[in-house]
């Protein structure tokens, strides 16, 4: 039974269920932005028009309060008599006549019609003595604040029921104009037409670099009328608007740039890096492997939430898709170095260790790369397995950037790897390296476009890792004498048919009969053991199918990051 | 024009068609009154025909006429547990089910969920048979 009628614009259910954008609220959000002559958050907006009411329904209450009766069906009334009605939205009625009741069950009671001032009529029991939840006392009924909640507090809980429905309702009136969030008068935008958005172009492609939107109010003469926050606002409307520019900053705070001086990896994860493969958490790997997983430092192994040193260096051992896409790796520790910020990307600089070239990449957060890397890997002569290091310097907006000038300027056996009738085909050829590698993961791709068809053919064939894993020992197994595959080499050519992690490479090693660790990170195969696995740790470790003397046991651990 | 007859579904609204109680000179206050509760039927006791009353909101007191019998029915005895039983027959129950939310429509799915008895096909089949039982017939 409800105990006590609260205010309708202090209960949820009123905001949730009923509320809907009235003229009134419209015309309290443009006074809004009128007085305050500059754009205004949505949820300002929202808050305004909850409070409003919340201040006119307390006024209306002590108001009606003060000049008629609370109407409880224990009491009597007189014809002409006003009276409040707590329960139909605390509206005033006069009595206009009061007759007997009739219900059996209910015993005596009357019936008073009344008359609200909106002209309809309604009946109401009187003289009801029985139990009803308008019979308690009146101090109650009117007492709409619950104490135990502020009216700051009902502000955060009835905000965004107001904020989805007022939205919607802004965006359907053509005299209120939207930019991130930020809501403003049309009418009060100083003019922005194409020659301002032109010139804009040209300042930007002037600076090189991105620039805020009040950097280039002057420059473009853009009505002085309006304040400054009103001016950004219409600069930046304009700019959202049209697509050559792209908002780096964010809603306060914009910062524009040219797209067509980003990476189309910016806006588009290339194919190549789509992952196909990832560390889940928990996959059973040796604890040897895990320094491995280090030094590769592939993003698809770093996990949410995983401790880690708090290192100022990076160091990379880079698979085919980054190289193809002129990216690297951002894993969170990589990220939490960078400035905080809540756009979607930005640009950081890097300078060459040793030749102080400087250079711009683009970090994009959510899908855990920097690119814009594709003339400097060019320019070194970057190859799989190439070993790339960055390091933070005092400007968090600044990293260092070196890849390691190979030791010998003699050519060497060095994998190469190309594309026929839909495999991957491995061959040795001597060749001179330009840049330092890990020397198992090292291979020189002859025609990059073909790996990358291979890998999209491979995606839609929708392959298994373990028939890739199987695959690519198999090649790498007849470059070598023992006939043995180191795992990273495994990793390596995996990621020339799909873009894998290595610990889901290691975890299918670790699980199956047919692999056997032999040492130092080199897996042996055994034909005759193909589809069977070992199921816990402690078979992983000991590997009873085995029959290989070579064999190295490795403590197994769960992989946590 | 005369509607389009369509076979109905178990997603047609069925109703208590209070015109098959008149045409065939049955009296549907009869069935309504069995289905009182004990306290109720020894209230209403000296009341053969309670006729409209004044009915009490019981949230904001506002008074409206309702037909004293049905009124009583649906704010007191169809909220008792033995109003509708498992031994309730499937027709009977489907019977109180409207007179419990003052005969607004309800489609055999409908009637399903709130019953939980017979598949609705079967349900449907008994509404749709040819006899029409108790009123129930789906709205037109």
């Amino acid at each position: 039974m409800p105990a006590v009628r609260r205010l309708k614009s202090r209960s949820e259910a009123y905001w949730r269920d009923e509320y809907s954008v009235s003229d009134s609220d419209i015309d309290l959000v443009t006074s809004l932005i009128l007085e305050a002559s500059k754009p205004q958050q949505l949820s300002e907006l929202a808050a305004a028009i909850i409070t409003r009411r919340l201040e006119r329904e307390t006024e209306a209450v002590r108001f009606q309060a003060e000049r008629g009766a609370i109407y409880q069906p224990r009491h009597s009334y007189e014809v002409g008599q006003k009276v409040l009605f707590t329960a139909m939205d605390f509206s005033t009625a006069e009595v206009q006549a009061v007759r007997s009741g009739s219900n059996p069950k209910a015993g005596t009671f009357s019936v008073i019609r009344v008359a609200f001032e909106d002209g309809t009529e309604r009946q109401f029991a009187a003289d009801y003595a029985a139990e009803h939840p308008l019979n308690r006392p009146a101090e109650e009924l009117l007492g709409g604040a619950d104490a135990e909640v502020s009216d700051d507090e009902l502000l955060q809980i009835f905000e965004p029921y107001v904020a989805s429905r007022l939205e919607p309702a802004l965006a359907a009136n053509a005299e209120f104009v939207k930019f991130s969030g930020l809501w403003f008068l049309r009418g009060l935008l100083p003019e922005v037409h194409v020659g301002h958005l032109n010139l804009a172009e040209a300042v930007i492609y002037e600076a090189a670099k991105p620039l805020p939107a009040h950097a280039m109010l002057d420059v473009l003469e853009i009505g002085g009328a309006g304040t400054t926050d009103a001016r950004v606002f219409a600069l930046s409307h304009a700019l959202a608007e049209d697509e050559r520019f792209d908002n780096l900053g964010t809603a306060e705070d914009p910062i524009w740039y040219m797209r067509a001086l980003e990476p189309a990896a910016v806006h588009e994860r290339p194919a190549v890096l789509i992952p196909a493969f990832r560390a889940a958490g928990g996959e059973h790997v040796g604890i040897t492997t895990l320094e491995m997983i280090e030094q590769v430092g592939d993003e698809l192994d770093a996990l949410e939430g995983a401790s880690s040193s708090d290192t100022t260096t990076f160091q990379f051992q880079i698979p085919f898709p980054h190289l193809h896409a002129g990216t690297l790796p951002a894993s969170p520790q990589f990220l939490s170095k960078l400035p905080q910020t809540n756009a979607t990307h930005y640009p950081i600089n890097l300078v060459e260790t040793g030749s102080g070239t400087r250079m711009q990449a683009w970090v994009v957060p959510a899908e855990r790369y920097l690119c814009g890397l594709e003339d400097w890997y060019t320019a070194v002569d970057m190859c799989v397995g190439g070993l790339i290091t960055l390091r933070c310097t005092d400007d968090p907006a600044l990293f260092e950037i070196s890849a390691a000038p190979s030791r010998s300027k003699k050519s060497d056996w060095i994998r190469v790897a190309s594309v026929d009738d839909g495999q991957l085909v491995l061959q040795l050829s001597r060749l001179t390296m330009a840049v330092r590698a890990d020397s198992n993961m090292l291979t020189m791709v002859s025609d990059a476009p073909a790996v990358a068809q291979l890998m999209a053919q491979t995606e839609e064939a929708g392959t298994s890792l373990a028939r890739l894993v199987q695959t690519t020992f198999q090649e790498l197994a007849k470059l070598t004498g023992r006939g043995v595959v180191h795992a990273k080499s495994i990793y390596a050519a995996v990621n020339c048919y799909r873009r894998s992690g290595l610990v889901p490479v290691l975890a299918e090693l670790t699980r199956r009969a047919c692999y056997d660790p032999v040492g130092d990170g080199f897996w042996a195969y055994s034909p005759d053991l193909e589809g069977q696995t070992y199921r816990t740790p402690d078979s992983m470790r000991e590997r009873e199918l085995s029959t290989r003397t070579d064999l190295v046991k490795d403590q197994i651990v769960q992989y946590l990051g | 024009m005369a509607a389009k007859w369509q076979r109905p579904t178990v997603d047609t609204k069925f109703h208590i068609d209070v015109t098959w109680w008149q045409e065939n000179n049955r009296d549907m206050r009869v069935y309504v009154r069995e289905a009182l509760c004990d306290e109720c039927r020894e209230a209403y006791k000296d009341y053969p025909d309670i006729g409209e009353i004044d009915a009490i909101d019981p949230q904001t007191g506002e008074v409206s006429r309702e037909d004293g019998l049905m009124h009583v029915l649906r704010t007191c005895c169809s909220l008792k547990p033995d109003y509708i039983t498992p031994t309730t027959p499937v027709v009977g129950a489907i019977f109180r089910t409207f007179l419990a939310n003052g005969n607004q429509p309800l489609s055999v799915n409908e009637l399903y969920e709130l019953l939980d008895r017979r598949p609705p096909a079967t349900i449907l089949r008994m509404l749709t048979a040819g006899t029409v039982y108790m009123g129930i017939r789906p709205v037109r």
